[in-house]
C-alpha cells in the first residue's frame, strides 16, 4: 500500500555517547537488539562489549554485530546462559530534522558484466555498494542542531561523519553511515519563494574496532 | 487491439515462476536486447549478415514504495544489499509475457510531504539461459 510523503521523517546523528549495561532482547533464533531504541546505532570508534549471564562473552562466539541497529547475533554453535546485555560502548543519538520537507536516498551496487563463454545470455556479478541522498529543509541556514554542538552546516565545514536514517513511516527505517557532500541555501523574491536549506551526503562506510561492517542497512 | 496499461503485472520472487504480484508498481519497461556482430566477409556480397551475441535485458520499474517489506520492494533491496538475484515477470496483459533471472543495480526513493513516498529501481540480467516465456506472448 501506497505511503504519504507526511508520515516519512528524517534523523541525523550527533556525537558519540557512552552507555552501560543497556538490556537486550531476543529478536530471532541468536539475534538479540538492545532495548533502549534511543541507543541502537552504535559509534564504530568505540568497542561494544557483549555480555551473557553475567559474563563477557568471547569474541569467537560472536557472529556479527549490526552496529547501524544495536543487535548483535551470536554464532550458531553458541547457546545463551542468561540476560544478554551490551555491557559497554557508545552510541549515536539521533535528532530527528523537523524542518524537513523531502528528499531522497538512493542505493547501488556495481553489476560489471561477467558473461562466460557457452551462454546464451548476459550474466553479472555484485561488486561494491554506494549510497547517496539528499535533503530540503526548511531550515535556510542549515542551522538545526544534530548535537555534540554541531548543526547541519557544521557537519559539512568540519567534516563529520554522521548516521542518516529515512523513516517512511511504515516497515524498517534505512540508515546509512554518510559524510555532507554538498550544502546549498536559496532565497528569492517571488510569492511562491520561501528560503530553503538543501543537503546532499554520500555513504562513508566505517569497520568498527571488532571488525563490523557499518554501511547501510534496513531495520 | 489495443490493452490497457493497467492490465499489466509484475511478480517478483526469489525462485523460478513467482507468483507474488510486486506492491506499488505503476510503470514497468522490460527492455530485451541481443549483441549483433557484423559478419559480413569478402565475397559474401553486397547485402550485411550479422549473428547474434549474448541476450539482455533490463527491468525498470517505478510506482508507490510500500515499504521495505511490501512484496517486490522486499525483494529488489535485498538484491542490492544483500547480492541476490530475483526473478521477475512481466505480464503486460496480465498473463502472457517474459520472466527474466536478474539482479538489481540500484534504487531510488523519493519523499516529499505534499506527496506519497516513491520509488524506482533497475534490475538487470543475470541469467545465462535468457528469457522464460509465460503464457503464450
Amino acid at each position: 500500500m501506497a505511503l504519504a510523503g507526511k508520515g516519512a521523517s528524517v534523523y541525523l546523528t550527533g556525537a558519540a555517547t557512552s552507555f552501560s549495561t543497556e538490556a537486550a532482547s531476543v529478536v530471532s533464533g541468536k539475534t538479540y537488539a538492545i532495548d533502549d531504541t534511543a541507543k541502537e546505532i552504535f559509534d564504530p570508534a568505540t568497542a561494544v562489549v557483549v555480555w551473557d549471564d553475567g559474563s563477557p562473552v568471547d569474541a569467537a562466539d560472536i557472529e556479527d554485530i549490526n552496529m547501524l541497529h544495536g543487535q548483535v547475533t551470536f554464532d550458531s554453535g553458541y547457546t545463551v546462559a542468561g540476560s544478554v546485555t551490551f555491557n559497554s560502548g557508545k552510541y549515536l543519538p539521533r535528532t530527528e530534522i523537523t524542518t524537513a520537507k523531502g528528499g531522497s536516498v538512493s542505493v547501488r551496487r556495481g553489476r560489471p558484466d561477467t558473461s562466460t563463454l557457452n551462454t546464451s545470455a548476459r550474466q553479472r556479478t555484485g561488486t561494491t555498494i554506494d549510497a547517496s541522498g539528499s535533503l530540503e529543509t526548511f531550515d535556510p541556514d542549515l542551522g538545526t542542531a544534530v548535537g555534540g554542538g554541531k548543526t547541519l552546516l557544521e557537519l559539512l565545514d568540519d567534516d563529520q561523519t554522521f548516521v542518516v536514517e529515512f523513516n517512511p513511516g511504515s516497515g524498517s527505517v534505512l540508515r546509512c553511515r554518510a559524510r555532507m557532500a554538498r550544502e546549498e541555501m536559496t532565497t528569492g523574491t517571488g510569492e511562491d519563494d520561501v528560503a530553503m536549506g538543501m543537503l546532499e551526503w554520500e555513504m562513508d562506510a566505517a569497520t568498527s574496532q571488532e571488525g563490523y561492517q557499518m554501511g547501510i542497512a534496513w531495520g | 487491439m489495443a490493452t490497457a496499461g493497467h492490465s499489466g503485472v509484475v511478480k517478483t520472487g526469489t525462485s523460478s515462476s513467482p507468483s507474488t504480484v510486486a506492491v506499488g508498481i505503476k510503470t514497468a519497461t522490460l527492455d530485451q536486447s541481443a549483441d549483433l556482430f557484423d559478419a559480413t566477409a569478402l565475397s559474401d556480397g553486397q547485402f550485411r549478415k550479422r549473428i547474434q551475441g549474448l541476450k539482455d535485458c533490463q527491468i525498470d520499474v517505478s510506482g508507490d514504495f510500500a515499504g521495505d517489506t511490501a512484496n517486490g520492494w522486499a525483494d529488489i533491496i535485498n538484491s542490492v544489499h544483500d547480492d541476490t538475484d530475483l526473478f521477475v515477470q512481466v505480464l503486460p496483459d496480465g498473463t502472457n509475457g517474459y520472466e527474466w533471472q536478474v539482479c538489481a543495480s540500484e534504487y531510488t526513493i523519493d519523499f516529499d510531504a505534499s506527496d506519497v513516498i516513491s520509488a524506482s529501481a533497475s534490475l538487470l540480467a543475470n541469467d545465462s539461459g535468457g528469457p522464460a516465456d509465460v503464457g503464450s506472448p
